[in-house]
């Protein structure tokens, strides 16, 4: 809605004397307000680098625990490949982690091959003869 | 452990059973040897008398009986009735890709006769393209233990006849120590005893038939194989084998070799062997996986070896280990 214009009440001394206040309040408030800014920027800014890893592997970046002892909670590939291999930077992290949230693959699941040699078996299945 | 071996139904038989446990070996040694080797004796007249039922090749089967009475409610034994159903409920399981009414279809294929026939004979008939009929339309009647065949059907309960028979043989062993039975590759073991030792029973490899792909050892439960390494022949120049997929009714196109299923009995290792076959190894994989009873090995056609997660449960390698 507009408003129709309407003349000052006060003085021009009374004007320049509030228009210089509100000047400096609001250069002090920008000062105020752009420290905050500049706070929150950074702030935002680690925020940003957290939140770029997956939900997945939040645990693991933000551990102060170094990677090698929580992945064999998540069950994935040898450690020792992973930790060697892995940058320092939370990137590089969560990259590494990211496979071990997939469902395994049916060889992960396979027990440990035994050693030994096979039972001689007993009969065969084999296709109809 | 005592053993018998014979021929039955086209195959290869073995039946065998295991001693109870150590105590009853000591104590009664002798005379349950006795016992065992009586009920073995009795296993090729079981199965004599299961194939004088169920065989379509026996011109005097009942089976062929049905199958000439097309159109008529006909009074079945026990056992073709029992036999009936577990064919209707594989068809209901497998979507129809396992049904009884495949016989046309199978001796379109060349497989009109005995394999042991069909690989001596030199006989050329043209490969032809037969309708198949739609397995519900087998006319069941429980009450008077009546089957009728729609008008032009034939009935061929080959692969879960034969499963049936070991299941059905093996649980008769059973009363005798751990039993195993193999009826051409289809083996079902049985043990009352749940701390029974288990039997090694090999997977044969397509490629090279004297080496093992791998081992399982079973307490209880069934294993079968499907597969078009053994049962092909050439006809127009083309090659055949015996596995029909019906909706083609020709022999199934498939980049699978052969498939081995472990299932609870062999009757249903038999038709999920089959159907995994015909499927292919893709949806076959995905089909075995759906089924938490069923773990599956197949062999494809350019030799890779694939299996389903639960398969290793059932390797020595697994049980050795554990």
């Amino acid at each position: 809605m507009n408003t129709p214009n309407k003349k000052s009440a006060y003085s021009p001394a009374v004007t320049i004397l509030i228009t210089t206040a509100s000047i400096a309040a609001a250069l002090t408030g920008w000062a105020i307000f752009a420290n905050r800014d500049a706070a929150s920027d950074a702030a935002a800014s680690s925020v940003t680098t957290v939140a770029a890893v997956p939900s997945n592997s939040y645990t693991v970046a933000a551990s102060p625990k170094p990677l090698p002892t929580l992945v064999p909670l998540i069950g994935t590939t040898p450690l020792a490949t992973t930790a060697a291999a892995a940058p320092p930077s939370v990137k590089s992290q969560a990259q590494q982690v990211l496979p071990t949230v997939q469902p395994p693959a049916p060889t992960i699941q396979q027990p440990a091959r035994n050693t030994n040699p096979a039972p001689r078996p007993l009969t065969r299945s084999r296709s109809s003869r | 452990m005592q053993r018998i071996d014979f021929r039955a139904m086209g195959c290869q038989m073995m039946a065998v059973v295991a001693s109870a446990s150590p105590e009853a070996q000591q104590a009664q040694e002798v005379q349950q040897a006795q016992e065992v080797q009586q009920a073995l004796n009795q296993v090729p007249i079981w199965f004599e008398t299961w194939e004088q039922i169920l065989s379509r090749f026996r011109q005097d089967s009942e089976l062929s009986r049905v199958n000439a009475a097309a159109g008529q409610w006909i009074s079945v034994s026990q056992t073709l009735w029992d036999v009936l159903q577990l064919g209707l409920a594989a068809a209901e399981q497998s979507d129809g890709l396992v049904n009884p009414t495949m016989l046309q279809a199978l001796e379109a294929a060349g497989y009109d006769r005995s394999f042991e026939l069909i690989q001596t004979s030199f006989a050329t008939i043209s490969l032809g393209r037969s309708v198949t009929a739609d397995w519900r339309d087998i006319g069941v009647d429980a009450a008077r233990r009546a089957v009728r065949l729609p008008l032009g059907v034939r009935m061929d309960l080959g692969g879960v006849a034969k499963g049936w028979a070991a299941d059905e043989a093996a649980l008769r062993l059973a009363d005798f120590g751990p039993a195993l039975v193999d009826a051409g590759g289809d083996i079902a073991i049985c043990s009352h005893d749940e701390t029974s030792e288990r039997f090694p029973v090999g997977v044969a490899s397509p490629l090279q038939p004297d080496e093992n792909i791998d081992v399982l050892m079973l307490a209880n439960g069934g294993v079968a194989t499907s597969g078009r390494d053994y049962r092909h022949w050439f006809r127009d120049g083309k090659a055949q084998h015996h596995i029909i997929d019906p909706r083609t009714s020709l022999p199934a196109a498939t980049d699978v070799m052969t498939a081995t299923v472990v299932a609870p009995t062999a009757r249903e290792a038999e038709v999920a062997a089959k159907t995994a076959f015909i499927l292919g190894s893709r949806d076959g994989l995905a089909w075995i996986e759906d089924r938490e009873n069923l773990a599956a090995l197949l062999v494809l056609e350019n030799g890779d070896i694939i299996h389903s997660s639960r398969f290793i449960q059932h390797s020595w390698q697994a049980t050795a280990a554990g």
